[in-house]
């Protein structure tokens, strides 16, 4: 078997079925989304580093004016959501459900959400800072609103978060977007997708975040 | 043949009873009884009515309201009005009718606390629908017994564009 036969097969099974990939510690969550095997040279010989998929840079502004970038998760891991404040169906679901992860874990330092509105036109720095404030989010750090450049914020729903994210003028609304909430790790890896409008699934995340707390605390 | 000579006094007992009670039907107190009987009936008719009302308006309530109101009707933080024991239902029945069909917008007081978030209408509910859901809230929530009947949703609804 060739050796780009092979790498061909580990990647789609890798891909295929993330919670068999050998080289994840037992009990640890999965790894989303499509890694690449890279060639490297270590010590005169040729090893194969995994890259896997992680979310890109962005920019953009919190309900509390501040601007939020990967930096401001450094050393977090966090959940992250997209919504608008005048969604008619599943957002305020999403955000009764999101409002009990919030309250379960704000304590914790090294945790945060970041919910992103997917109509940044109307969804001003202004209508975020009043939409947290009703939801019951107190304070700022943990819990962040933001609006940005649409295209950005449609780009990173789609490529980063690998949600959907788009106008659409037959949607409640006008927007169509995804109800999920996806669980990012310290390496801006994607270690799980859950439906956010569902209490069952969103008490699964709740049980998932203290497993992904927990990695950090193993010793390598 | 033991079974007929056992059975026959009975039957005659119940042949005279009924005749009894079709005589006493053709005299003087036949209107009194069967009044009776047909409140009773009427009464029990309405209960059964209003149970329906209640399970349908329960379906109802969670596939088009829930979502935003909870299923418990507690609302959500300051975004979201609760039904729960809310004046602002207790205030005006037709008015809370006219906002499931149409929605609302703009600035209200529940219980001191405002709220300011657009509640989109429901248009595609019929006016038996409206009436379940509305019977269910206010049974459950609202302090108010009883069944609010379709025929006052659809009078209602004739006149919402005149409400405040």
């Amino acid at each position: 078997m060739k050796i780009s036969n092979l790498v061909l097969l580990v990647a789609t099974l890798v891909t295929v079925l993330p919670s068999c990939n050998s080289k994840q510690k037992e009990g640890n969550l999965p790894i989303f989304g499509n890694m690449n095997l890279v060639d490297r040279m270590k010590d005169g010989k040729k090893v194969i580093d995994t890259v896997y998929h992680t979310i890109p840079d962005f920019t953009f502004t919190d309900q509390d004016s501040n601007t939020v970038t990967q930096e401001t998760f450094s050393d977090k891991i966090y959940v992250a959501d997209f919504f608008f404040t005048s969604c008619p169906d599943i957002c305020p679901a999403m955000k009764t459900q999101m409002l009990r992860v919030y309250e379960k874990f704000k304590s914790e330092e090294g945790f945060a959400l970041l919910s992103h509105t997917i109509d940044p036109k109307r969804d001003s720095v202004m209508v975020l800072k009043d939409y947290s404030e009703r939801l019951g989010v107190e304070g700022s750090g943990k819990w962040f609103f933001v609006t940005g450049e649409k295209e950005e914020i449609y780009d990173i729903g789609l490529n980063g978060y690998m949600v959907t994210a788009d106008e659409s003028p037959d949607a409640p609304g006008g927007f169509i977007h995804s109800g999920a909430f996806i669980l990012v790790d310290k390496e801006k890896r994607v270690r799980g997708v859950y439906d956010g409008t569902k209490e069952e699934k969103v008490d699964l995340l709740m049980a998932d975040i203290p497993r992904l707390m927990a990695e950090y605390q193993q010793p390598d | 043949m033991n079974v007929f000579k056992i059975d026959l006094p009975a039957f005659t007992l119940k042949l005279l009873m009924f005749l009894l009670v079709l005589c006493c039907g053709c005299q003087d107190k036949k209107s009194k009884v069967n009044q009776e009987s047909e409140n009773e009936v009427s009464e029990r008719r309405n209960k059964i009515r209003l149970k329906h009302y209640l399970v349908e308006g329960q379906r109802l309530y969670l596939k088009n309201c829930s979502n935003c109101h909870q299923k418990d009707g507690t609302g959500l933080g300051r975004l979201i009005p609760p039904l729960k024991d809310a004046d602002y239902l207790k205030e005006n029945v037709d008015r809370a009718i006219c906002i499931v069909k149409y929605g609302l917008s703009g600035k209200i007081v529940v219980n001191g606390q405002d709220y300011n978030h657009q509640m989109p209408g429901n248009k595609e509910l019929t006016e038996l629908e409206i009436a379940e859901i509305i019977t269910y809230v206010y049974n459950t929530w609202g302090g108010m017994p009883g069944i609010i009947p379709v025929k006052r949703v659809r009078e209602t609804l004739k006149n919402c564009g005149e409400m405040e």
